[in-house]
């Protein structure tokens, strides 16, 4: 059991190392100092970001932007208790409950894959990167002939006599963008754990390889441990990322694509097409705070479980 | 894709421009001529000139205004013509001695800086024979007081192809400048003597003098129009200025205020500035009550006021106005309550109607704004997104579609309490179906002044005597016939399904509740039976007629649109037996909708002058104006309605070379074999009409995004490539969303 | 020792199909711009075509994928660089408009971050955590209030209107903060025993260790900023500032081909970004001297 008395001297280092940096805390001056640093984000994010974001919620709150009555909850209700707007978020939270944590998964697993000492690794590494270069039209021209009715990959499934699938108008169309998003996002995620697999401490993984722990062992105590920061980073990223999707979907299919594919994007897209600005603006504030309890509980998750390999 | 770019790009600048409007408060940046508030207006007066005939070549040099008048005597059938001159401000005009032989026309009248008067006359050839019959052109010079200073043939100079002269320009020095418009330029000197001419690449749009004597003509450039100098010296056109106003039919270029010169577009008059290359809006013409479809002529005064000759000639009568505008202060002039008058594009009835609204009324004046100016589909996305976005315009143009869309999100005011106020106007007086087709519990948030109504025709011994059928109906009929009888002219695919769709809506879409039903056998079966037409249309110009293919069978049913008791004898004369007019095929009702006559009206229910919008749109509703002879349509006042039924059954006169009374045709149709007559309407065919305008119920509408949807997705299985039933699944589960989103 | 080298070959069979499947379609961007247009068209027939109402045509014909052209032709490069010079104009639009933004965003977000990973307490909390939540926003809702914002500025139709807010994007602070945190407290703490005061820990210690961080995010900044299409679109009215990637979202059939020759042209500078910054990516943060038992 030296693996776990081993983790037990690094937490103590931790936590004098906290101890240590305690001592600075009343160091007014430095904090001021530390607040000049914030001083340009600040000012520039509420003027670019906070006060539009304000006058969207604005926007939610009165009846029109010319006579701007107050309407009170009047638009959430509207909204909430809308059709198109009910399906885009049922729809999104599908596709990002399952995008993100593919997401997630398979770039751990790439990341690991390529921790092995495979021939070529840094080429491949590079190969699993380039998706990212590719702009948004060619991606969304590329599959279009892959999954189009008559495109390439029908052609495979009637090689192995499969009948013709409408990819982008039935119900698998959720499996293409969940494809399309794993292919543009897989590879910065598994770079991401590249960085923090490689952060971790050799030692304590050589103690525990003499130790002969099983590598899922490993795996689970200590790399997971570690890594508990670098998951949740990379799912919020990945979460970023599933909102950005909506271009490709957009490109590929048009305002009103098949139920499935329908997303909140689509629904505010449409809202701001029609300038139905109370609508957008609900739809937003809704939105926002939906993504608030979601990122809330990832935050608690992490303090409860990876704190203590972080700090 | 390309749409959405285009239609963000549009949506985005130009939508959004309300918005700072309304946050900043007060602060303007619009750049449309509706809403920017100038500091200055021109204030017209009108002087009627007592000249009947035609008036044209205006000119106006030394506060003498002359022009030329051509006359047609139906009764001699001789016509004559005259060049006059009148004093700025008269109303009488005097003939100078200048001969004018019947065979001559007047072309162009020009002024030079002496005064003298350049006259381009055309002279045609007497030849018996129709095929010589040539026009030789001449340039004759005259005094201002009609005496002639030399005549010049102009045979030689111009070849056969171009032979036509549409401009005609002196600059400064007495230089003549002479052009077909189109792409040929003639330099001639004082004397008329030709010096040269000048190729034009580019097509020529129209050719003016500036205030500086420099003549100038509009061309296409690479994009927009431009100006380019004609420079008679080298014989060619010299420098090119830009930002031209986009015309919107001529363009007509006049001598500046102060400097450079004015555009006419159209609409508007620009002043533009050749050093800055930009033109400045300085009168919109409704604005100062003038009707634009009506101006002959306009030109600038010594004094820089505006003249402007307008001719309105309407069926009873024809009169001459010239109309002097003063600008003015915007200050001095009595300030009256503006009523916006949104349209994606400007009916010349309804402008008309703002035109004489807004010099009779007290009150309030109408201001149009028109969205569709540059482009009609941007336009309309902006008129739309104003509209829900609460910057609507106080009365808005329905007609260009998505009322339906517009009255599911409350922005249309009820009509109803209007009428019931209203002393002059009586709800019971018009015709209750139509009233009704707006109509949504109990509220009216749409007039219709005029009506017809769109149907199917067929045999009564095909179609049945009863109105209205269902798609089981037709197709049963279609069953029965022999194999290749044509179902429609023209039918495709595509136009079927369009078409029973955009009629039976009802049963696939509820907008009340929100449910489409596009998954239904009846959507279904409507796939199916649109797959039996044609895909693509062929048109072969050795086919039978409509009418003889109805004649002998292998036509079965007509679609169309009926405005008036004639339309409806013209079918009936086609068919040649009994007719009925039974509709599209519906699930229940008549199948016959009512569509719009051209003008459709609502008020904004976020109008702040909804009272004064009402005086407005209640003129389409009076007596005048149902009455009128240019409601080509079925009028909605019942008395007028009337009024057209007798007007119908009227047979009307003539003396034919015998010298008998016979019986004129009401109207009659060609159709390549046969030509269709139809005389004085029976009491039996009123009735027919009546009976179908009393079936009528529903009014029907386009909504385009819609049918993209279908019509993308319909064709894959028109190509064979789906079933019905994936199809009609993936539609319903597209437009669900669009019809969920917009509720 | 046998089983080992088994393992070995499975995993490298398993990364080699992996790769085969990334690195398709940047393949088929690359061989595809050397096709001809007759090529092309023949290939995609109207994948992009549209009816004049702007709609999509349903394809009935077959579309046919191909790697290889049938006769190599430079004919579309020699359109994108020589005959028409629009589309330089447009990529070098696109440089204007990228660089910018990329630096000084970079340069702003690392202040940011130093400062967050420095500070403590819940207000510094709660300002971290609002940047989280307005990085989330999709465009569309921030749209309209910046170009509103923009406007009351002035700076409408001004590339100012793309670089402000780019600048002052919360995405890179985000991603900066989450690096630097793994930067052991000890290291500066033992700076600030020395006594060094805060912009020299910044700019000695802390810029040194979070070069690969500082890569990495570069990165993921130019690709976003370099495929951008809504912002410009409303924000500059004037479609000579517009970049190069409005354009390629707006290919319609008949430039399908060029499409090919200007992505690939377009991928150039993503390309450089990588081989610069590919070494430092993975390295990411590590700071080798950090904990030592």
């Amino acid at each position: 059991m030296k693996l776990f008395s081993r983790l037990k001297e690094v937490k103590l280092y931790k936590k004098q190392n906290k101890e240590l940096h305690c001592h600075s805390k009343g160091d007014k001056k430095r904090r001021l100092g530390l607040m000049l640093f914030l001083a340009p984000s600040l000012s520039g994010v509420s003027i670019f970001f906070i006060l539009p974001f304000a006058v969207v919620f604005y926007y939610a709150l009165v009846d029109n932007p010319i006579s701007q009555q107050f309407a009170y909850l009047d638009n959430f209700v509207k909204v909430m208790g809308n059709g198109a707007f009910q399906l885009a978020a049922l729809n999104t939270l599908k596709f990002s409950a399952v995008a993100v944590p593919l997401a997630v998964l398979l770039s751990l697993g790439l990341a690991l894959l390529l921790e092995r000492e495979i021939p070529y690794r840094s080429q491949f590494r590079t190969f699993f990167l380039t998706p990212m270069m590719v702009p948004v039209a060619s991606i969304v021209l590329i599959f279009q002939v892959l999954f189009h009715y008559n495109g390439a990959m029908n052609d495979v499934l009637a090689f192995l006599g499969i009948s013709k699938i409408d990819w982008f108008k039935s119900s698998y169309a959720q499996i293409v963008i969940v494809i399309l998003f794993l292919w543009k996002n897989l590879g910065y995620n598994m770079i991401l754990f590249m960085a923090a697999i490689s952060s971790i401490p050799k030692d304590i993984l050589e103690v525990a390889v003499l130790e002969s722990a099983s590598a899922w062992k490993i795996f689970i105590h200590i790399k997971i441990r570690y890594l508990s920061s670098t998951i949740l980073f990379v799912t919020i990223l990945s979460l970023i990322s599933s909102f950005k999707v909506f271009r490709e979907i957009y490109l590929l299919t048009g305002d009103y694509p098949y139920d499935t594919l329908y997303m909140l994007q689509h629904f505010m897209n449409n809202t701001f097409q029609s300038l139905d600005y109370q609508k957008l603006s609900a739809a937003a504030i809704i939105m926002s705070i939906v993504m608030i309890i979601i990122i809330g509980i990832l935050f608690i998750t992490e303090n409860r479980f990876g704190k203590d390999m972080e700090e | 894709m390309k749409k959405f770019y285009k239609k963000l790009t549009a949506l985005g600048m130009a939508a959004l421009m309300c918005v700072p409007t309304a946050a900043c408060g007060g602060k303007k940046e619009s750049n449309t001529s509706a809403n920017a508030t100038k500091d200055y207006v021109y204030v017209p007066e009108y002087k009627t000139v007592s000249e009947t005939s035609d008036i044209s070549n205006v000119v106006i040099n030394n506060n003498m205004i002359y022009y030329s008048v051509w006359d047609y005597d139906d009764a001699t059938q001789v016509s004559s013509a005259a060049i006059k001159t009148m004093e700025l401000g008269g109303t009488e005009g005097k003939t100078l001695p200048i001969e004018i032989g019947e065979n001559d026309n007047v072309y162009n009248i020009c002024t030079d800086n002496d005064g003298n008067l350049i006259i381009v006359m055309g002279t045609y050839n007497t030849s018996e024979d129709i095929d010589e019959y040539l026009q030789t052109y001449s340039l004759k010079k005259y005094d201002k007081d009609g005496t002639e200073l030399f005549t010049m043939d102009l045979s030689g100079m111009m070849s056969e192809d171009n032979a036509y002269i549409q401009y005609a320009c002196v600059d400064g020095d007495g230089n003549i400048y002479l052009s077909n418009g189109e792409n040929k330029i003639w330099l001639l000197d004082a004397q008329g003597n030709q010096v040269g001419s000048i190729d034009v690449t580019n097509y020529l749009q129209s050719m003016g003098v500036t205030k500086e004597g420099k003549v100038v003509v509009a061309t296409y450039g690479t994009e927009n129009i431009v100006l380019q100098d004609v420079d008679f010296a080298s014989k060619s056109l010299g420098a090119t200025y830009d930002n031209v106003p986009n015309p919107y039919g001529n363009l007509t270029i006049l001598k500046g205020i102060d400097k450079g010169c004015l555009i006419n577009s159209g609409n508007s008059l620009f002043n533009y500035d050749f050093d800055t290359q930009k033109s400045e809006e300085i009168l919109n013409w409704i604005d100062s009550d003038i009707d634009s479809d009506n101006i002959v002529a306009v030109s600038v005064l010594d004094d820089g006021r505006i003249f402007a000759l307008t001719r309105n000639n309407t069926e009873e009568n024809s009169s001459t106005e010239m109309i002097y505008l003063t600008k003015t202060a915007s200050s001095e002039v009595t300030q009256k309550t503006i009523i916006t008058y949104g349209t994606v594009y400007m009916s010349s009835r309804v402008r008309s109607e703002i035109i004489n609204f807004n010099k009779t009324n007290e009150k309030y004046r109408i201001q149009p704004k028109e969205y569709g100016s540059d482009d009609y589909e941007a336009g309309m996305a902006q008129m739309n997104s104003d509209i829900v976005s609460g910057n609507s315009p106080d009365i808005i143009d329905l007609s260009s579609g998505s009322t339906n869309l517009y009255i599911e999100k409350g922005v249309l005011e009820d009509l109803y309490p209007y009428f019931d106020n209203d002393t002059e106007l009586k709800k019971e007086d018009y015709v209750e179906n139509v009233l009704k087709a707006y109509e949504r519990d109990g509220k009216l948030y749409a007039i219709l002044p005029s009506f017809s109504l769109s149907t199917i025709i067929g045999k009564t011994a095909d179609v049945g005597d009863k109105q209205g059928w269902t798609l089981d109906d037709m197709i049963a009929l279609v069953n029965s016939k022999p194999e290749g009888t044509e179902v429609f002219q023209y039918a495709t695919k595509d136009s079927i399904l369009t078409i029973l769709c955009m009629y039976g809506m009802d049963q696939f879409v509820d907008w009340q509740t929100g449910k489409c039903s596009f998954d239904s056998d009846t959507f279904m079966k409507l796939l199916e039976f649109a797959n039996t037409f044609k895909s693509e249309f062929n048109y072969d110009e050795n086919e039978p007629s409509e009418v003889s293919k109805i004649r002998d069978g292998s036509l079965l049913l007509s679609l169309t649109d009926i405005g008036d008791v004639q339309t409806y004898q013209i079918y009936e004369t086609m068919f040649g037996e009994p007719i009925n007019c039974v509709g599209y095929p519906t699930q229940e009702g008549t199948g016959t909708a009512i569509s719009i006559g051209g003008i459709l009206l609502g008020i904004s229910s976020k109008s702040s002058n909804k009272e004064g919008a009402w005086e407005f749109v209640k003129r389409f509703l009076t007596s005048d104006y149902q009455n009128s002879s240019d409601v080509y349509s079925f009028p909605i006042l019942k008395t007028a309605l009337d009024a057209k039924f007798q007007e119908a059954m009227t047979p009307e006169y003539y003396v034919d070379e015998n010298g008998n009374q016979t019986e004129a045709t009401k109207t009659s149709w060609g159709f390549g074999d046969v030509n269709l007559e139809v005389y004085a309407a029976t009491q039996e065919q009123v009735d027919a009409v009546k009976s179908l305008i009393d079936s009528a119920d529903s009014a029907y509408e386009y909504n385009e995004e819609m049918f993209s949807i279908i019509t993308e997705e319909a064709a894959a299985f028109f190509a064979g490539q789906k079933d019905a039933k994936a199809v009609a699944d993936v539609i319903q589960s597209r437009v669900q969303i669009y019809v969920n989103e917009n509720k | 020792m046998r089983k080992k080298r088994i393992k070995i070959y499975i995993a490298t069979l398993v990364a080699a199909v992996i790769a085969i499947l990334f690195l398709m379609p940047i393949v088929l961007t690359i061989t595809n711009s050397f096709m001809s247009s007759s090529e092309i068209s023949s290939n995609y027939g109207t994948v992009f075509a549209t009816n004049e109402k702007g709609g999509k045509v349903y394809i009935s014909n077959k579309v046919n994928l191909k790697f290889i052209p049938d006769m190599v032709s430079f004919s579309q490069y020699v359109t994108v660089l020589l005959k028409s010079p629009e589309y330089l104009l447009k990529f070098w639009n696109s440089v204007i408009l990228v660089v910018p933004i990329l630096i000084f965003q970079l340069v702003v977000a690392s202040l940011t971050s130093y400062a967050f990973t420095r500070l403590r307490g819940r207000l510094k909390e709660m300002i971290f955590f609002t940047y989280i939540i307005l990085m989330l926003m999709p465009y569309q809702v921030t749209l309209v209030p910046n170009y509103l914002v923009s406007s009351w500025l002035h700076i409408l139709n001004t590339r100012w209107a793309i670089w402000l807010p780019g600048v002052f994007s919360p995405f890179a602070v985000y991603l900066l903060t989450k690096f630097m945190r793994r930067i052991p407290k000890g290291v500066i703490e033992a700076a600030q025993i020395d006594g060094a005061g805060e912009w020299q820990i910044f700019r000695k210690i802390c810029m040194p260790l979070c070069k690969g961080a500082l890569c990495s995010v570069a990165i993921l900044v130019f690709i976003d900023y370099w495929n951008m299409v809504e912002q410009p679109l409303i924000l500059l009215s004037d479609t000579e500032m517009h970049p190069l990637s409005i354009f390629l979202s707006k290919i319609n059939s008949g430039e399908i081909g060029l499409a090919f020759a200007v992505a690939t042209i377009y991928m150039v500078p993503c390309l450089l970004v990588f081989l610069y910054g590919e070494d430092y990516l993975v390295e990411g943060i590590t700071y080798q001297g950090g904990i030592k038992g």
